[in-house]
């Protein structure tokens, strides 16, 4: 028995509920938490708690991984070819493996000696990606299900450890994407997309398990792009003008499209590709350039619901 | 002054009937309301206020282990004497059951309310009860109900509501200041159930929901039928329930779940007794 986990003797591996797991390459973190929902009940004519019942019981596990040309967690999971849409995710089941070696001197996952964790009856909860100009590009998905199991048996294969290449700021493929009008030209230090299906448990009389984790549409889809200043926020704002056939100047709905391009040269390395569509301003925020030292930058916040297309 | 603040733990409801005093378990709520009935008499000199019919209600609210038809709940077919209070409290006298309903949610607790009327209430100190109540047990919620001994067992039920609405008349003869309680008729009884609906009955006709939703017509007048409910080891079947009501609820662009609400109706009396002589 190990006497401790840490980074190379643990694994994470995906699959639908139907499938074959497939481990996660480049993974950075990984966290299994369960929550149980509690009500009490008291009864007049005694002060002492009568009862003190679980009303629900989830368990949620969250996981990331550096974007390095290697198939992101949600296509694991997914087995989606091409641009996927995540809405068409929204009623498929997962499983998910957390194991770690018995081992602890090993120098990779040894699926033969390892005590693991099965999550099923997972359904996808959130998705976010990160884009910064300082650090790895990665990616972070949460599962929520219903059980899980532990022992020998729930074991996870050692990553390849193949030739591609961490993602970095070098492989924003600006050209090629389609940011924001406010936003071309300038200098993107960082983009940030996510999307939380707000998973609604299902109970009915008679049974304790959730029947269904409905994914609560319309759900939001952010995406945040942090650019830095070369002068004063330039953008407009004016209010006036707005009509009935009309935004006038304000900013109108658009489609983000973020490229990340494949790491030139290394073999199995493939690309990124978010979609971000009828996105419209949200929010606009300048900050820095305080006597702190830092530079200004300014933050834009683009909003819109269901449309988020992941392909990598 | 008083001592101490009365709180949910100073409180015991007992129910005294010709089954002895019974202590009421997990009650959740009790309030009593009185009405002294008062009339004004107008002389040409001064204004007199003369207690007229009075009536006291008590309303109780139980966490629901189990389900009941109205005839199996005390003080359905007896007076008896509700007290609230302990050791000093309320007694509500000559007490009839006057309805009941039960909440069955799949969020939250089963719960019961009983409601009683009385015809006068006087301070009381202290009473002897022949049960006590448990004092740590199982609170009943969505798993209490047995789906596959209830109907609609094939259906995603997000709760059921029942009442009994039972109706009693007082009526008054010369000589006797108490009166007497004659039950009228009908004795309604509502089902509502809140389902899920689900897209399984797509190949049939009518509706989402395999098809659950009775013809909904004028000339559909003798659709009745039987509901059974097993809640804990309590099992129910009312029968002669006319399906009365539907609503579709849910499925907006703010994303709840689509819901069909189905009510029915039974006139069953229950074998409640008819006529009840209240105390003096």
């Amino acid at each position: 028995m190990a006497n401790r986990v840490y980074y190379s003797s643990q694994g994470v591996a995906v699959g639908l509920t139907t499938g074959t797991y497939s481990t996660v390459e480049g993974g950075q973190s990984v966290g299994i938490s369960a929550n149980f929902s509690l009500e009490q009940a008291f009864q007049m004519g005694r002060v002492a708690i009568y009862d003190n019942i679980m009303t629900d019981g989830e368990v949620t596990i969250t996981c990331s991984k550096i974007l390095d040309g290697n198939d992101t967690i949600y296509k694991l999971a997914t087995e989606a070819a091409g641009l996927s849409p995540i809405v068409n995710q929204s009623e498929t089941k997962f499983k998910v493996r957390v194991a770690s070696n018995t081992n602890e001197g090993a120098s990779e996952l040894d699926a033969a000696n390892q005590l693991g964790s099965e999550v099923t009856g997972c359904f996808l909860s959130s998705v976010a990606y990160t884009i910064p100009s300082d650090g790895f590009a990665t990616e972070e998905i949460s599962f929520v299900g219903d059980n899980k199991a532990v022992g020998a048996s729930k074991s996870v294969a050692a990553p390849t450890g193949s030739t591609t290449r961490a993602t970095y700021r070098q492989m924003f493929d600006q050209a090629g994407s389609s940011l924001p009008i406010e936003v071309s030209g300038l200098n993107v230090t960082n983009v940030s997309i996510n999307a939380d299906f707000g998973r609604e448990a299902m109970f009915k009389l008679g049974q304790f398990r959730p029947f269904h984790r409905y994914a609560n549409f319309p759900f939001e889809v952010g995406c945040e792009i942090t650019v830095s200043n070369v002068s004063t926020d330039q953008s407009t704002i004016n209010l006036g003008g707005v009509t009935a056939t009309s935004d006038g100047s304000l900013p109108a709905k658009q489609n983000i499209i973020i490229k990340l391009t494949d790491a030139e040269g290394f073999a199995g390395s493939h690309g990124y590709e978010f979609q971000v569509n009828g996105a419209r301003l949200n929010t606009l925020s300048q900050d820095g350039g305080d006597t702190g030292g830092g530079n200004a930058t300014t933050t834009l916040g683009y909003q819109t619901f269901n449309e988020l297309s992941i392909s990598g | 002054m008083a001592n101490e603040i009365v709180r949910y733990n100073n409180v015991v409801i007992a129910i005294e009937s010709n089954l002895g005093t019974i202590k009421r378990a997990l009650v959740q709520s009790a309030s009593i309301q009185g009405d002294r009935g008062l009339e004004l008499l107008d002389s040409t000199t001064e204004t007199l206020a003369v207690p007229g019919p009075r009536e006291i209600t008590v309303e109780i609210t139980e966490l629901a282990t189990g389900i009941k038809t109205p005839n199996n709940l005390p003080l359905a077919n007896n007076t008896g004497i509700v007290y609230i209070g302990h050791p000093s409290g309320i007694s509500v006298i000559g007490c009839l059951l006057e309805g009941a309903s039960y909440s069955l949610s799949d969020q939250g607790f089963f719960t019961s309310t009983l409601t009683f009327k009385g015809n006068y209430m006087q301070g009381q100190y202290g009473f002897q009860s022949t049960t006590d109540i448990d004092k740590t047990g199982r609170a009943p919620y969505r798993v209490y109900f047995d789906a596959a001994a209830s109907t609609f067992s094939d259906e995603d039920i997000k709760s059921i509501d029942i009442n009994y609405n039972i109706s009693r008349s007082t009526l008054y003869s010369q000589g006797n200041p108490s009166g007497l309680k004659v039950l009228n008729y009908p004795v309604e009884t509502t089902i509502d159930y809140s389902m899920y609906v689900a897209l399984s009955g797509e190949t049939k006709d009518g509706d989402f929901m395999n098809n659950r939703v009775p013809k909904y017509t004028c000339d559909n007048t003798a659709d009745q039928t039987g509901l059974n409910i097993k809640v804990g080891n309590d099992a129910i079947t009312l029968s002669g329930c006319y399906f009365k009501t539907v609503a579709y609820d849910g499925a907006e662009v703010a994303g709840v779940p689509l819901t069909v609400n189905l009510g029915y109706a039974s006139y069953e009396n229950y074998g409640l007794t008819r006529k009840i002589t209240l105390d003096s």
